[in-house]
């Protein structure tokens, strides 16, 4: 899997690893943080929330032309400084607090931030994605490309899957740090509360009191936790302590995803030498071939064969987003339907898929299991393998055995499916595109992203069946939904790296940076997409809804499959393409 | 090409519409609408058979109370004096006081109507699920009940 690529692969692939971690640990917190340390409602944090978004996926269009005039390696060096310096910002007022400056102030260095931290992003993402394009122009390499990207891709999510833990970690160590607190997501909102005058809620509270007598008004709540943890002080003391000491948390985790910034641009850096020879613009080539009295061998296209190029691509973007809009439902309607309809407590063995001390050594265990099976493995390999094998499942039985008869989850939960699927999956999916290759019968990259559409459509038939089934007040199974992660992530290693691969392969060389900001503006468009169509949640019945979605996404894939003649004209290489595959055969 | 090109734009801009639809709710209103849904649910906890029922019943209970709160701090938030927050820390020790005006004094009067109206269908569903509180999953969502206008 690893073997046949270049070695600047590799240094993208840790490069953005590390950015993904420093993303993935701020937004996981971003809006708690709002919420705790500014008293921002659900809809004011969602306001910031969306701004934000649509900038980190708008600007790569921008961060794209530059880069397309400026450079790649120069474009992303900036960016993960620049991305750097907003994260630093970000938590400055939690280490500034305590009087230095005032709220208002401290929301203008977030905002101030937020934007450094689009910008950065901006430069960044596309654009790195852009130079592992190139590395492949290389003809040696060029028939790895796909591959390239599964791997890249992979980076991504092994980043955004720790994410989580590292932002939790920090904010859990802080609020136990003096006072033994431990965290409790309705503490911020009860402490808002707490202070303000609510003649609204303190009547619809006490209309629900009158009739239901365990029903708790907010300060009790607060004595309730005030007791539990243990603190001496006033309720209105505990209220304000906790939330100063919970906002900490966050700026701390903030500051983790900075130093996660500078190892990323330490990895970036270092490594330059492994990915110089193919960060250059079609200009700066030329001008280097000219300089150094060879021929001129970049890739050059008539206004003609440009304008056929970015007709394909715009329409795999407007296609796309489709994709993004079914997907995205992940953090969403999808979260929505395992918290209401799902069972909230699962036996010990189901209770392993939703552990991480059992489910990461199971995932291990059938690593090795294929590893020791395989043909034509070395004894080392087939060694580790069978190690891999014996001490995964040995460690998930351990814990297997601390579970109680049964145990909670959270429906956020689901959401760690997919990059866990993802990590897992690309080997085999890489192995199976591997296999069809050298049977030639490997599909072109758009056949693998119209199949890949048909998979989400796969994926929502599972939930419309789930949701014909919703009858019994225990909650459905939580298969149901594993099932849908499973089919959509098998999906998305379909689309999304052959996406940006295919992006990568047919954008016109002087384009190659604003076409994969293309690819992330289709995304943002997709996640707007997601959210009207969420809206749709409360409106038909929650097996229309899936319905719906399963629609789409299979009229997206017949799209595709309808101009796949025009996809494939623009994947056919230019006559100087040939002539450079040519040569380089020679 | 043309026309692919066409029936994609149209599908795309009609789903914009298609979402954009529901009309302009205010708080008010979602408080009606909640109210006249509780009310609903308050005459299909007349016959419940099992305690199936009753958990179904309560779990629609929350929905419909998760929208009251909602609008009961959008009203709250609405009437508030708005006061510039000098200091870190200020605004939970602060009394932040509400505007008592026409306006606060006209919603109100409808918030109070109502609360009234639900209140006595809440009194309904709580008799009715009398006989299946202790039952394991109908307990725990009597808790969310008891508990969903101050979590957030």
């Amino acid at each position: 899997m690893f073997k046949n690529h270049p070695k600047g692969l590799f240094v993208a692939f840790f490069a953005n690893m590390g950015e993904r971690f420093s993303y993935y640990t701020m937004l996981a917190i971003f809006v708690l943080y709002l919420q705790a340390h500014f008293g921002f409602s659900v809809g004011q944090a969602g306001d910031y929330y969306g701004g934000f978004l649509f900038g980190i996926y708008f600007l790569p269009i921008l961060g794209g032309i530059i880069a397309d005039r400026w450079g790649y390696g120069k474009t992303i060096f900036w960016g993960i400084i620049i991305a750097f310096i907003g994260k630093i910002l970000l938590s400055a007022p939690g280490f500034l607090g305590h009087g230095l400056i005032n709220m208002s102030q401290e929301l203008i260095v977030i905002i101030l931030g937020l934007i450094t931290i689009s910008l950065g992003t901006g430069l960044f993402k596309g654009n790195l994605q852009a130079l592992v394009g190139k590395l492949y122009d290389e003809p040696r390499f060029a028939p790895q490309r796909d591959n390239a990207f599964n791997i890249f891709y992979m980076g991504i999510n092994i980043g955004a899957f720790f994410a989580p833990f590292a932002a939790t970690g920090a904010v859990n160590w802080i609020l136990n740090r003096v006072h033994g607190f431990n965290y409790e997501n309705t503490m911020p909102h009860l402490a808002n509360l707490n202070g303000k005058a609510s003649p609204f809620l303190d009547n619809a509270l006490n209309t629900v009191q009158t009739n239901f007598s365990g029903a708790l008004n907010y300060t009790e709540k607060i004595a309730q936790f005030k007791e539990s943890m243990g603190f001496n002080g006033s309720i209105s003391d505990f209220a304000t302590t906790y939330v100063s000491e919970l906002s900490l948390g966050y700026s701390t985790a903030f500051a983790v995803a900075a130093v996660a910034m500078l190892i990323s641009l330490i990895v970036f850096v270092a490594f330059k030498k492994h990915y110089k020879h193919a960060d250059m613009t079609v200009k700066q080539a030329q001008e280097k071939a000219a300089a150094e009295g060879k021929e001129d061998t970049t890739v050059t296209m008539t206004k003609q064969e440009e304008k056929k190029r970015l007709t394909a691509l715009s329409l795999i973007f407007i296609t796309v987003a489709f994709f993004w809009m079914a997907f995205h439902q992940n953090g969403f309607t999808l979260t929505v339907f395992a918290r209401d309809y799902t069972a909230s407590e699962v036996s010990p063995f189901t209770n392993m898929f939703f552990d991480l001390r059992t489910f990461i050594p199971i995932l291990a265990a059938i690593g090795g299991l294929i590893f020791l099976v395989r043909k034509n493995v070395a004894a080392k390999s087939r060694l580790i393998g069978g190690a891999l094998f014996v001490v995964g499942f040995a460690v998930a039985y351990y814990f297997y055995t601390t579970f109680e008869g049964t145990e909670a989850i959270e429906p956020q939960l689901f959401q760690s499916f997919n990059p866990i699927f993802i990590v897992f999956l690309t080997p085999l999916i890489i192995g199976f595109f591997n296999f069809l290759r050298t049977r030639k019968q490997e599909p072109s990259s758009p056949k693998k992203i119209g199949i890949g559409m048909f998979i989400t459509g796969l994926g929502f038939i599972v939930m419309m069946i789930a949701a014909l089934r919703l009858q019994s007040m225990t909650g459905l199974s939580p298969y149901w939904l594993i099932g849908t992660y499973f089919t959509l992530t098998i999906a998305e290693l379909f689309l999304s790296p052959i996406g940006i691969s295919f992006v990568a392969k047919v954008a016109p060389p002087r384009f190659s940076g604003l076409a994969q900001g293309g690819w992330l503006g289709a995304t943002a468009i997709g996640n707007l997409l997601a959210g009207l169509v969420g809206k749709l949640w409360d409106v038909i019945e929650i097996w229309q809804f899936f319905a719906l979605l399963v629609i789409l996404t299979v009229l997206s894939g017949i799209f595709i499959f309808s101009i796949m003649r025009i996809l494939k004209d623009a994947t056919k290489p230019t006559e100087s393409e040939k002539t450079e595959a040519t040569e380089s055969t020679e | 090409m043309k026309s692919r090109v066409l029936i994609l734009s149209a599908f795309i801009v009609s789903m914009f519409f298609l979402t954009g639809c529901g009309g302009k709710s205010t708080p008010i209103k979602n408080m009606e609408k909640a109210s006249a849904n509780i009310d609903s649910i308050a005459d299909a906890s007349e016959n419940l058979n099992n305690a199936d029922e009753a958990f179904t019943v309560l779990r629609g209970l929350t929905d419909e109370l998760k929208s009251v709160r909602d609008a009961s701090m959008t009203l709250d938030e609405k009437h508030r004096v708005k006061e510039p927050v000098v200091a870190k820390g200020e605004t939970m020790e602060k009394d932040e006081q509400i505007e008592q005006d026409e306006d606060y004094k006209k919603d109100m009067e409808k918030f109070d109507k109502i609360t009234d109206n639900i209140s006595s269908s809440l009194k309904t569903i709580n008799e009715n699920i009398e006989p299946y509180k202790e039952e394991k999953e109908v307990k725990k969502m009597l808790d969310k009940v008891e508990t969903i206008m101050i979590t957030k």
